[in-house]
């Protein structure tokens, strides 16, 4: 079954991507109207319209953000309540558009590459690698090696910033302590890696940047305080139960609203674009419950299998001089949260068009789904279990229409 | 169990401003004025580090760099500050920079810089990104509510207008910068000491 993946607007009609996850397959087509599934309106920023207050009903609405409520970042929710039950439930897009997306437009594709890891800076790693996938025609394996390791580093930072957030939230200080220490090291493995703390400048085109290919032999140390601490994390009964049975999105959800990344594996659908990746040799790491417990799990399996990645690989600065492929091209790759997608046109060697999709914009309506009916204090560990962000939600197109 | 662990792992939390390790700062500055930058951070031979994303394509050396911070007139108070940290448009890097400020390696509270999760209680407001059509009013009210006296640091080089072309101190009066793509965690301390009038050599 195909999903719908991205939707762009392109010469008055619709341009849409489909993607099958068991194969690979990927379809570009041009429709004259908008999708009929459930997540095309978020596709194209909009989310669906603000539900109906039930007649007769005490519910009020509230707005969570853009400043206010702790979300630290700019972005909403509206929600209706009856004061403890989250009745429904809405991300609000657009307070991150700034336009970034026609700055990436007809330059050289060094300087594109140098805005878009300004996209979403906590996946970078991952936009840069979809957009190189989308514009080397015939690529360098060994270059590829190096930029696929460098993937699995920005998971690991990224995986253990949600655990850091989940252990915080059930006020498990120890616990949220360790894990941000973790995160920063793994920022300062990447930081003498590459010379930029969230690998900025790594991804070049043909080549990668790499400053000292020995930084990596820190994260062994890194593995064993991680195993240790989730031993003891695991342990606490208290943090499990404040998961267990919360945000709880179905195999059913998933399908329906085409979920993808952390939020379907933990439903137990298997969807990573890591499992048909010509650079990588991948099984989808998956879990039925469809919890945040379960999306956890995910997460903590996921870190040891970036780990097993990395050890494999010789990290070292690399260039070839691979063709650019002109036209329209698809790139994609599994960011730590779930895959993004570039569509990507070339026209004389520079970007005449492109359209973005980041997981996020899927996944917070899957989210509201899964928080619907729980009460207001699971909403932070529902939000984090997801580990999105409203950077990445809001990324679109740039070009001419 | 857990108390076993915090005591073995000893100190973990960086010595700034006393001492910088080398560990804490990225290695993405440039370290001379390069002829010219895609991006407008050079302007008549001159480096303006508040525009420079840090992206490495020109053609001069890059290492690292304290001690770039700028700031205007400090408050007249040195001991703890309070603030407030909005989002106007980031990539999302910076956010994670502010909040790695209450990591053990850092540990903002042993310098009494605490945040507070509304402006009306804060000394200092801490932008960051690009202003948004949907953020600008939201930074101007943030302002307001702020009582006297009030200072505005701006993070970042997406917030000096490298990127989009809006900056903040468009929108409200700005009193420091702390320049980097993102700013690291010591970076910013650096640049919060410095409003609050402490040393930081
Ligand atoms: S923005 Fe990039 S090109 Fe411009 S000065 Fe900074 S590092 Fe050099
Ligand atoms: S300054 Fe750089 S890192 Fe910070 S939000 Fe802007 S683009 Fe991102």
């Amino acid at each position: 079954m195909m999903a719908l993946s991205a939707v762009f607007r392109r010469n008055g009609n619709y341009l849409t991507v489909w993607l099958d996850y068991d194969t690979g397959e990927a379809l570009i087509r041009k429709e004259e109207r908008l999708p009929d599934r459930k997540i095309a309106p978020a596709l194209i920023g909009e989310t669906t319209p603000y539900i109906r207050i039930p007649a007769g009903s005490n519910a009020v609405p509230l707005t969570f953000g853009p400043a206010a409520g702790g979300l630290g970042q700019a972005g909403a929710f509206e929600i209706l309540t009856y004061g403890e039950r989250i009745v429904s439930i809405r991300p609000v897009y657009g307070y991150k558009r700034r336009g970034i997306e026609e700055r990436l437009i007809n330059r050289p594709l060094e300087e594109t590459i140098a805005v878009l890891e300004r996209a979403v800076g906590n996946f970078a790693l991952a936009y840069t690698y979809a957009f190189l996938r989308a514009v080397e025609a015939n690529p360098d394996e060994d270059v590829w090696e190096v930029r696929k390791g460098l993937l699995e580093i920005e998971r690991l930072y990224n995986h253990f910033n949600v655990i850091h957030k989940l252990a915080g939230d059930a006020s498990q200080k120890v616990a949220t302590m360790h894990f941000h220490w973790l995160e920063e090291e793994t920022l300062r493995v990447l930081n003498r890696l590459t010379g930029h703390r969230y690998g900025f400048g790594a991804n070049v085109p043909g080549g990668v940047r790499i400053l000292d290919g020995r930084a990596v032999e820190r994260l062994g140390k890194l593995k064993e305080e991680f195993r240790e601490l989730r031993e003891e994390l695991l342990e606490s009964k208290i943090f499990i139960d404040r998961l267990h049975n919360t945000c709880r999105l179905s195999r059913e959800d998933v399908i329906e609203l085409d979920a993808v990344g952390v939020a379907a594996r933990g439903s137990g659908v298997g969807r990573d674009v890591r499992a048909f990746d010509r650079f990588y040799s991948y099984k989808p790491v998956t879990c039925e419950d469809g919890d945040a417990l379960a999306r956890l799990m995910v997460r903590m399996e996921e870190i040891e299998r970036s780990f097993e990645i990395i050890e494999g690989i010789d990290f070292r600065a690399l260039s070839s001089d691979p063709e650019v492929r002109e036209g329209l091209n698809l790139g994609l790759a599994e960011a730590p949260h779930g895959d993004v997608l570039t569509l990507v046109e070339l026209r004389d060697g520079r970007v005449s068009w492109i359209g973005l999709r980041g997981a996020s914009r899927i996944n917070y309506v899957a989210f509201c789904r899964g928080i619907t009916g729980n009460i207001f204090t699971d909403f932070p560990f529902g939000l984090h279990s997801f580990g999105l962000n409203f950077a990445d939600a809001d990324l679109w197109q740039g070009g001419e229409e | 169990m857990w108390i076993i662990r915090g005591l073995r792992k000893g100190v973990l939390t960086s010595e700034y401003p006393k001492r910088v390790s080398e560990e804490e700062l990225p290695f993405s500055f440039p370290l001379e004025a390069p002829a010219e930058c895609p991006f407008g951070a050079v302007e008549d031979g001159r480096l303006d580090y508040r525009k420079c994303i840090n992206c490495r394509l020109c053609n001069v050396p890059f290492g690292q760099k304290t001690g770039l911070s700028e700031v205007k007139n400090p408050l007249p108070f040195r001991k703890s500050l309070h603030v407030f940290f909005l989002d106007v448009g980031t990539c999302h890097a910076c956010n994670r920079e502010v909040a790695l400020l209450h990591s053990p390696n850092y540990d903002v509270h042993r310098l009494k810089i605490f945040f507070t999760p509304t402006p009306k209680h804060a000394d200092v407001l801490l932008v960051a990104g690009c202003p948004t059509d949907g953020m600008i009013p939201v930074l101007k009210e943030a302002y307001e509510l702020m009582p006297e006296p009030k200072r505005v640091l701006v993070l970042g080089a997406c917030a000096n207008g490298a990127l989009c072309g809006r900056k903040v101190e468009d929108f409200v009066p700005v009193d420091g910068y702390v320049p980097g793509c993102p700013p690291s965690p010591v970076q910013i301390i650096e640049g919060l000491l410095k409003v609050a009038g402490r040393d930081v050599e």
